[in-house]
């Protein structure tokens, strides 16, 4: 097993007047090649994760270690890591091709080559045709793939994207996610990217850190921080709104939903649990289907809330409310009654204090 | 309208200069001629002009660096106040002037500071306050991510300053340039009095000529000299910086 191209251990850092630490984190690794998705809500420390690891803030306590070499000391510029903002922030005083080089022209060794560089970066993200234009006449997109081309033409260890298709149409988004997946192919670049878009994440990230409060909930597959998360917290700031409570005894979750038989992944022990499960987890199923070994069950509808071409139903199962998010076309009426399917795969159980 | 209005006046200056009678009640002059000029080079135009570019350039060679010092140190954050540091260094504006260049003034014979430099220093001092007020307007608009993006693309934080933020704040250091350099090159009360009478600047001729009768003429070239001049160091001061830029 190969030594992670970048590791956080132990980092403390606090803003200065600040009476909490804005970051607590215990270990954070970026396998080489791989790109790490840190996701969570707004102010939970991420942009200042990525600020530590560039070296525009220093740690005040741990190790940050870039392919083996302890960096927490230098200052960014002798930290080869590239960063790319929400924003593109292109020199208003500098060309296209200008502010490419910039870069190159900063560290004094590849000067003479500067402009050749440049023009192969802006190569790299389809800009070359726009080398002598002025950035404020390029687009939104035009600008972040300038911006992205600066970062890259200086060959970082590490490229940390802060939200770099925030500000985007979606349109732009698609293609800008595409480019960063070439790139990543095409480069094997390692990558750390902030978003606040879980489909985002899902689609350009190999692994996930989810934080709150400047602390990691938990790191893992985007499938396994959706799907498994290790505790109730991860389960709510990843947006899950399902929480029946009931109790696990001989295989067998009893609960208002009813008493459904478990597979054997999911019978680690009797007690009181909480199951949860994602909104886009159960299927609508009618009657002549249900059979006893499928996690079944019915209930009333209550709201229903048109969500793009998706459909946002609250059921009501006995004393709880389920919250199911369809992309079936039937038309639904408040008071219908409704049959739901839950796979074994979308169940998770946690324990309930 | 506005610019017709504005330019009207200008005029008569501008016949002035070429004219050698202009007797009234004639509209036009009566006849054409070099005699201004003549006048105005025998009475030591050219080195009044070449004094009052050294003061312009001196006080703004002082006023803005230390301008631009003081407005890094306050700082971009409008929060982050320094009141008494900044009292001080806008005292020049509340102070009435009269107080603070006869304070100079005796100052400056008592220590055998020579004219010309305490006339300079005293200009900076009073073109200072304007300075810091124009850079940091601006300033407090400057979004560290430039630095930032300047460090991260190799510069060390002494070479993001050159490099990358007096770049992203040319237009600010380029007004209060040009406004120090004013301040030093149209300045009259202070020259006589600091001065002692022995600095003789555009602003001291033109004084001189006015004062007395018949030089219309003459007054012309001055005024038209003292517009001209500072005109083409705006442009010179945009040129120099946006080449500056394009060689960093």
């Amino acid at each position: 097993m190969t030594a992670p191209i970048l590791e956080l251990q132990d980092i403390s850092f606090t803003y200065p007047g600040e009476p909490s630490p804005a970051i607590q984190l215990d270990t954070l690794k970026l396998e080489s090649g791989e790109t790490l998705a840190l996701i969570g809500s707004s102010g939970g420390g991420k942009t200042t994760v990525l600020r530590l690891i560039s070296g525009l803030q220093r740690v005040q306590s741990g190790s940050i270690r870039l392919d083996g070499n302890e960096i927490g000391h230098l200052p960014p510029e002798e930290r080869g890591i590239g960063l790319v903002f929400q924003s593109p922030m292109l020199f208003p005083f500098l060309n296209t091709v200008e502010n490419v080089s910039f870069g190159i022209r900063s560290s004094r060794k590849l000067k003479r080559q500067s402009h050749e560089l440049a023009m192969a970066g802006l190569d790299l993200v389809g800009m070359a045709d726009f080398a002598s234009r002025g950035v404020q006449t390029l687009s939104g997109g035009q600008a972040q793939r300038v911006a992205l081309a600066r970062a890259l033409v200086l060959e970082p260890k590490v490229l940390l994207l802060d939200e770099p298709l925030a500000s985007l149409d979606v349109d732009i988004r698609s293609e800008m996610q595409e480019l960063i997946l070439e790139l990543k192919r095409n480069l094997g670049m390692s990558l750390i990217l902030v978003t606040h878009d879980q489909r985002e994440a899902s689609l350009l990230s190999d692994s996930a850190a989810l934080f709150k409060d400047g602390r990691v909930l938990q790191i893992g597959t985007m499938t396994q921080l959706l799907k498994r998360p290790q505790t109730l917290e991860v389960y709510r700031t990843m947006g899950g709104v399902n929480e029946i409570s009931g109790r696990i005894n001989a295989g067998t979750f009893s609960s208002t939903l009813g008493e459904f038989f478990l597979s054997p992944s999911h019978q680690s022990g009797d007690g009181k649990v909480i199951l949860v499960f994602r909104q886009e987890a159960p299927q609508l199923v009618n009657n002549q289907m249900m059979t006893e070994e499928d996690f079944r069950f019915s209930g009333r509808l209550g709201a229903i809330r048109k969500v793009g071409y998706r459909t946002e139903l609250s059921v009501e199962v006995g004393s709880e409310k389920v919250v199911v998010e369809s992309t079936s076309t039937s038309a639904f009426q408040e008071g219908q009654e409704i049959n739901l399917q839950l796979s074994q795969a979308d169940l998770c159980f946690l324990p309930r204090s | 309208m506005l610019g017709l209005a504005l330019l009207l006046p200008l005029i008569p200056i501008g016949l002035w200069l070429f004219a050698s009678r202009w007797p009234y009640p004639r509209i036009f002059p009566k006849s054409f001629g070099l005699h201004g000029w003549e006048v105005f080079r025998q009475s030591g135009g050219a080195s009044a002009i070449l004094t009052s570019l050294e003061i312009g350039f001196f006080v703004a060679l002082i006023a803005v660096p230390v301008a631009l010092s003081v407005v890094f140190y306050l700082g971009a954050d409008p929060r982050r106040s320094h009141p008494f540091l900044e009292l001080l260094l806008f005292s020049p504006v509340f102070i009435p002037p009269f107080v603070l260049v006869m304070g100079v003034s005796v100052a400056s014979i008592t220590l055998g500071i020579p004219e010309i430099l305490a006339t300079v220093l005293t200009l900076a001092t009073l073109a200072l306050p304007y300075a810091i007020y124009v850079i940091r307007a601006a300033y407090r608009n400057y979004d560290s991510r430039w630095d930032d993006i300047g460090q991260l693309l190799g510069l060390n934080s002494r070479r993001t300053v050159v490099r990358v933020r007096l770049p992203m704040l040319l237009g600010p250091i380029s007004a209060a340039t040009l406004m120090a350099l004013l301040i030093g090159w149209s300045d009259y009360i202070v020259t006589v009095i600091v001065g002692g009478g022995r600095v003789n600047s555009l602003p001291m001729l033109l004084a001189g000529t006015a004062t007395s009768a018949g030089n219309d003429s003459t007054l012309s070239v001055i005024v038209t000299v003292g517009i001209a001049i500072p005109i083409l160091l705006l442009l010179i001061i945009k040129f120099v910086f946006k080449l500056g830029n394009r060689k960093s």
